[in-house]
This record gives structure tokens, C-alpha cells and sequence, in this order.
């Protein structure tokens, strides 16, 4: 039992669906990397030999049929974490929602642009799904509405198109990737997979800037600027000079900014404030 | 009938396809722990066979929008707002 909890075990490998003598063999918990670093639990993950040295940043996902499936990584997971899928083929729709969920990821259909346009700002984690050609306003302009809403959501188009220049055309407006109907389960379970991933990991960086500027903005003025003299590598004495206050003076600053950003070293402070610069 | 329109044909050729890989995709993962082993060897072999045909009717239309004539030149990536829109 993985510590995300029950994930029930699948006798097809993770890496090529298929059933195999080895995958039989190989089953059960197979937890990645130390616990206090890694992001990704893998539950129980079968795999055939043939699979079985897959590197662990590829095993995302495991094979997971459970009714109850829970998403496997949970750090940087916000609570309203979806797939969406546009498509106005409704055969489609369906089937796709019903994949992305077997995929252990929770997953809402969207029959045109509008649906998807009305339901995504509440949504901070996720992917989307997005056709080309829809009712009403097509991919493309979806996606530019995506980009300039500013919606963290990488896009993944799913489309029958063939010919190059509107992949390339896609990609350049910043699609995460590009899947050509008709696809396998496979390239749909990387792509959004790694779409995932991608968009946490990106949460992520958005929450942690945020805590830092939340922490910088605690400063007072007088500690805010001495905390950029200390960032710019200037020591005790000199900031007191340059102040015109006692070294201890600046002293108690100094421990009073490296509490409120919760920091041990001169370092880590330039590395906050630089940070904030960017 | 136009380049254009056959490439519009074609495209459509591949929305079933796609449905019958995601459909074959769904029945593999909702038997894969519900059917004893045997059984769940002879539906995913069947099961691949499907998707191996559907696979098989993409290359074709693959091959055929290779052979009709091409688009007129910058057509399909500015053609994003081209009268008749790009092929989708």
C-alpha cells in the first residue's frame, strides 16, 4: 500500500499495456527516490522486463484501474486539478473523459470553446484537451483566449489535421503539444502526463512566489533596504556607515530580516530578493 | 473535387478512428482486472487487433493526402484565416 493511499494492482505493464509473464513477477509498491524529495509516489506499478528500467520521471502515472483512483502526486496538486476535453464530437468527448479518468486524472468534456471559456478560471492545475475545429470560436482562438487570460493551463491539441504548417502554427502560439487523431492510449498518456507535470510544476512556482513576496513584503522600509545591501553582499559595518547607525543597530535588523524570511545566510537573502527582482 | 476538399474528407476519416482507439483504449483498462487471465489475453488481442486496423486506415489517408495536389503556396499556416480556413 502506497502511502496516497489503495491503488488497486493492474496486471498490464505500465510501459506497454500489454500482459506479460515478467509484469506478473514484477508487481507491487514501488516507491521512487527519498521520501522528503520526490513528488511522484508510483503506487503499485506493474511492469514487463522490457519496462521495467524505465526512468522513475517517466513513471508519472501508474496503471491504475481503481474505481476510487486517486492522483499520484499530491505536493503541488491544487484541489480543483482537471483535464478538460473540447471536442463537439460527442462520441469522442465521452470515450476521451472516460480515458483521462482511467488514467487517474478527474476530467470535465466540453462540447464547444464557450463551455470551456466559462468553466476554466476557477480551475489552477490541469490540462486541456482542445480540437481544432469547434462550433463557434475554433482551437486556435481558444488557445490565444487561454494566453492572453492568462490561464496557467498547458494546451494539448488533439487534432486530425495533416498537413505541417498549422502544427507548426499551433505550436508556435505556445500549444504543449500536438496529438494527431487517431491516437493510442500511449501518446495520449504521456501528453498529459507531462502536461500535468508541467502545469504543477508551474503552480508550484507561482505559489512559492507568491509566499516570497508575501514574506518580502513584511520588511519594513529601513529593513527592506537593508536587506538589498545584504543581498548586494555589503557587511555589517559597512551598511552602518552607509546608514549612519550603529553596527549593532543594523545588527538587529539584520536577525530581524533573516527571521521574517525565515533564512540563516547572507546568501539565501540576495537569493530571495533576486528572486523577487525577476 | 478540390485538393482542399479531399484534405477536409480525409481529416474526417480520422475522427472515428480516433473514437475506435480511445473506445478500444477504455474497454482494455475496464476488463484488465475484471476478466480471468485467458480471458483478458483474448479480448486484448482482439482489442489490438482493432487498433491496429484503425492504425492501418490513418497510414492510408496519410498516403493519399501525400498524393493529391498541394495547397497553393502559404495557404494552411497564415490560412488561419484563409475564406475557407485552414484544414483542421
Amino acid at each position: 500500500m502506497s502511502v496516497f493511499g489503495a491503488i488497486s494492482t493492474s496486471r498490464l505493464c505500465w510501459g506497454c499495456q500489454k500482459l506479460s509473464a515478467q509484469a506478473r513477477d514484477q508487481r507491487g509498491d514501488i516507491e521512487v527516490g527519498e521520501p522528503e524529495t520526490t513528488r511522484w509516489s508510483l503506487g503499485d506499478l506493474t511492469l514487463c522486463g522490457q519496462h521495467g528500467y524505465m526512468r522513475p520521471c517517466q513513471r508519472v502515472n501508474c496503471k491504475d484501474v481503481a474505481a476510487n483512483s486517486v492522483p499520484l502526486a499530491r505536493l503541488c496538486e491544487s484541489d480543483r486539478e482537471t483535464v478538460f476535453v473540447v471536442d463537439d464530437d460527442d462520441d469522442l468527448r465521452v470515450d476521451l473523459v472516460e480515458l483521462v479518468e482511467g488514467l487517474g486524472f478527474p476530467a470535465m468534456g466540453c462540447a464547444s470553446g464557450a463551455d470551456l471559456l466559462a468553466a476554466l478560471p476557477a480551475y489552477k492545475t490541469g490540462c486541456v484537451l482542445l480540437d481544432i475545429r469547434l462550433p463557434g470560436q475554433d482551437g486556435l482562438a481558444v488557445q490565444e483566449w487561454i494566453n492572453r487570460a492568462g490561464i496557467a493551463l498547458p494546451v494539448v491539441f488533439i487534432s486530425g489535421v495533416q498537413d505541417i504548417s498549422t502544427v507548426v502554427h499551433c505550436m508556435k502560439a505556445g500549444a504543449f503539444d500536438f496529438l494527431q487523431k487517431p491516437f493510442g492510449e500511449m501518446a495520449l498518456r504521456s501528453a498529459v502526463s507531462s502536461a500535468i507535470g508541467h502545469s504543477r510544476k508551474r503552480h508550484c512556482r507561482l505559489e512559492s512566489e507568491k509566499m516570497v513576496r508575501q514574506m518580502i513584503s513584511s520588511l519594513t522600509p529601513t529593513e527592506t533596504h537593508v536587506a538589498g545591501m545584504i543581498s548586494r553582499g555589503y557587511p555589517t559595518k559597512l551598511i552602518a556607515a552607509e546608514m549612519q547607525r550603529s553596527e549593532n543597530t543594523v545588527k538587529i535588523h539584520r536577525h530581524r530580516i533573516f527571521n521574517k524570511l525565515k533564512v540563516s545566510t547572507a546568501a539565501s537573502v540576495a537569493n530571495l530578493v533576486r528572486h523577487l527582482v525577476d | 473535387m478540390s485538393g482542399l476538399e479531399v484534405r477536409k474528407l480525409l481529416h474526417d476519416v480520422r475522427q472515428p478512428l480516433a473514437v475506435i482507439q480511445v473506445a478500444a483504449a477504455n474497454l482494455r483498462i475496464r476488463f484488465a482486472d475484471r476478466l480471468d487471465e485467458g480471458d483478458f489475453a483474448y479480448l486484448a488481442a482482439k482489442l489490438d487487433r482493432i487498433e491496429e486496423q484503425a492504425r492501418r486506415v490513418a497510414t492510408l489517408s496519410d498516403r493519399i493526402a501525400k498524393i493529391i495536389p498541394a495547397e497553393p503556396h502559404g495557404t494552411p499556416a497564415s490560412g488561419v484565416s484563409a475564406p475557407n480556413g485552414p484544414i483542421r
